[in-house]
């Protein structure tokens, strides 16, 4: 994965955070997908402006004694939104 | 020939009419919907026609909304014929949420059992029936946006496909089953002979329970968050195109009113620790 691009998100999507976690559903694409802690702080960093870069450097700052499995955790968090459409690399 | 007669389907506040020509059919009909709770005597719109082929013994069924089907009157003409009622039945439908799932009362709780195909609802809706639950529904429950509405099971008989037809006749009682439609395609158990004493129960669910099934797991019930269920939930809503934001508000609010398990399972084996949990959830709701 080329970590300098910026992760988009298709526009339209419905969205509700509970208790930390996230619940997303896209009504065009009929498909939903469910965001533990971990996977909601990094949709919330993937904010069409950060490279994914920056997204891991920020999250290695936050959680440094977990360094070595957050570039994974980004990259697996992404590939699930670039397979069901629901994001874009810029 | 005989003339036509009609039977209608009430469901939700929609109406499916279906045609038909025989006694037979008239007794088929009436196994598959006669506990369908519905308003009587509104106005119809979707019309199904069944009509037998007395060259051939088969019957067809036909409507403007599906591909003729024929075959005689058993397990699969039933499948086919759900369907196409459940699809008319719902295809306009805006004023709730239909979910595939199955559903089961104790003491006045409604437990949903929400669930693609194929993902276990009516094994484990049958279980939890042998383990004195009152069935309502395996397939399908609306609840309507109005919250103060009641909750809508569709009552048809229990379906039980073939590869766990066997299984499930060892638990059914020999009452239930010598009513049933039985054949290579599995077993259609009426909803009559397995809650004989049926009353509407109006109360919103208690506990949602997802069934999950794994080859080769051992049973186990998992505790998920209002994100997880409200996910899942999403991936059961069979009317979603008709409702303007998919449902989606509706099923968070459900999802965050509603404890809720993922039961993964290959066979029920101790089954009877984790309904005592379960029983434990049902009392402090």
């Amino acid at each position: 994965m080329d970590t300098t691009k910026t992760v988009i998100l298709e526009p339209g999507y419905l969205l509700e955070r509970i208790d930390n976690e996230i619940t997303v559903y896209h009504p065009t694409l009929t498909t939903s997908l469910y965001l533990n802690e971990t996977g909601a702080l990094i949709w919330e960093l993937c904010d069409g402006v950060r490279p994914i870069s920056e997204v891991i450097d920020i999250l290695i700052k936050l959680y440094p004694e977990n360094q070595e499995q957050i570039a994974d955790d980004v990259k697996a968090l992404v590939t699930r939104l670039l397979e069901r459409s629901i994001a874009v690399l810029n | 020939m005989e003339s036509m007669s009609e039977y209608t389907v009430s469901f939700a506040d929609a109406h499916v009419s279906i045609q038909y020509d025989t006694d037979e059919l008239y007794h088929f009909l009436s196994l598959l919907f006669g506990d369908v709770c519905g308003v009587p005597g509104a106005d119809t719109e979707i019309r199904l026609f069944i009509a037998l082929d007395e060259s051939t013994g088969e019957y067809t069924l036909n409507s403007t909304a599906c591909a003729p089907f024929s075959g005689p009157l058993g397990v699969q003409f039933a499948a086919v014929l759900f369907d196409a009622v459940i699809f008319n039945l719902l295809n306009k439908n805006s004023h709730g949420i239909a979910f595939h799932a199955g559903a089961v009362a104790w003491q006045n709780k409604v437990i949903l059992l929400p669930g693609q195909s194929g993902y276990g609802k009516s094994s484990l809706t049958t279980c939890l029936v042998t383990h004195g639950f009152s069935y309502l529904t395996d397939e399908l429950c609306f609840m309507p946006v109005d919250e103060n509405a009641p909750m809508l099971p569709f009552t048809r008989p229990l379906c039980i496909k073939p590869d766990t037809a066997a299984a499930v006749s060892q638990l059914i009682s020999k009452r239930a089953l010598s009513t049933a439609i039985v054949d290579q395609d599995g077993l259609v158990i009426p909803h009559r002979s397995l809650n004989p004493d049926f009353l509407h129960i109006s109360a919103p669910p208690s506990l949602i329970l997802l069934p999950r099934y794994l080859a080769g797991s051992t049973l186990k019930v998992d505790k998920i968050s209002a994100a997880q269920v409200c996910t899942l939930l999403m991936t059961c809503d069979v009317n979603a195109r008709n409702l303007a934001d998919h449902g989606f508000q509706q099923v968070v609010q459900i999802a965050r009113s509603t404890p809720a398990y993922q039961i993964t399972y290959s066979s029920f084996q101790g089954i009877n620790d984790a309904l005592q949990d379960l029983f434990d959830v049902l009392h402090w709701e």
